[in-house]
């Protein structure tokens, strides 16, 4: 079947139509960049940091293991436009609650030497551990 | 003096390409917000990736405004009907149903509203209004023997 095009404006609506192709491609560029696999260099992994951090991107926690000094500060930065929780998956022991998009929230860390795995509860496929000792 | 037919002709042309920009700048955004988030969700993995369904969705959108814009026809029309009210409809579905993974389909439950997702609903439900506004008010070529 042949597609007919209509005569009235076809300068406007190739325009337009090209203008939107282009918003597109702009929205792919800006994802399709180098993906950061390796974990941010502002996220610190080691626990020799006095300021602990967990940097949340691309629905990923980074470090993924994390070790804390009993009752150490964590603070806990969310680069997605998603929110996210850091949930401990022991009841009690620790809970971000929701961290909105772009937005930081700390929590302390149990008193008590362990390893705690924990979620993002919104996304429950995320996962980490926080090792205190 | 018969000024009917003519205004109302003039005020459908008008209604008509009114409702054809909303609907192209819904899919536009929607095709965009998708192709945007699309490597974040690239973590949320079965068979298929979460990203790789955002990347399907933000491609199907822009061919669908393209194809909006260019062939005026009501195929195109229904086209961009069907891309904005599927992917409304999985981001409703995935929002308050936890189905888990789903063959290939990876478990996309996301119970929280955030700023890009109420954009892309704003989106596809403009272009599904607008898309229905020309379905539903289109009339009939008159052909020239």
């Amino acid at each position: 079947m042949l597609v007919r095009l209509r005569s009235r404006p076809p300068h406007m609506v190739l325009t337009i139509a090209g203008l939107c192709m282009l918003i597109v491609l702009v929205g792919c560029s800006s994802s399709g960049g180098p993906a950061p696999t390796s974990p941010s260099p502002s996220a610190p992994s080691s626990a020799s940091v006095s300021e602990e951090r967990i940097v949340i991107k691309h629905f990923r926690f980074e470090p993924v293991d994390l070790a804390v000094a009993p009752g150490a500060r964590v603070s806990v930065v969310n680069e997605d436009s998603a929110p996210h929780t850091v949930t401990a998956k022991a009841a009690d022991a620790f809970d971000t609650g929701t961290v909105k998009g772009g937005e930081t929230a700390t929590f302390t860390a149990p008193p008590a030497a362990g390893t705690y795995r924990y979620v993002c509860s919104i996304h429950p496929s995320m996962t980490g551990t926080l090792t205190v000792r | 003096m018969h000024h009917g037919p003519m205004r109302s002709n003039s005020t459908h042309r008008k209604l008509h390409a009114v409702a054809r920009l909303l609907a192209a700048a819904g899919l536009t955004a929607d095709a965009y917000l998708h192709a945007r988030l699309a490597e974040s969700y690239d973590a949320v993995s079965a068979t298929l990736s979460q990203g790789t369904l955002f990347r399907i969705e933000a491609a199907t959108a822009a061919l669908a405004a393209l194809l909006f814009l260019v062939w005026r026809h009501p195929l195109a029309d229904a086209f961009a009907w069907t891309v904005a009210a599927g992917g409304l409809a999985a981001l409703l579905l995935y929002r308050y149903v936890d189905i888990g993974e789903l063959g290939p389909l990876p478990s996309m439950y996301e119970p929280a509203w955030f700023t890009d997702k109420n954009l892309v609903v704003i989106a596809q439900v403009l272009t599904l209004l607008a898309t229905s506004v020309l379905l539903l008010t289109r009339r009939r070529r008159r052909g020239h023997a």
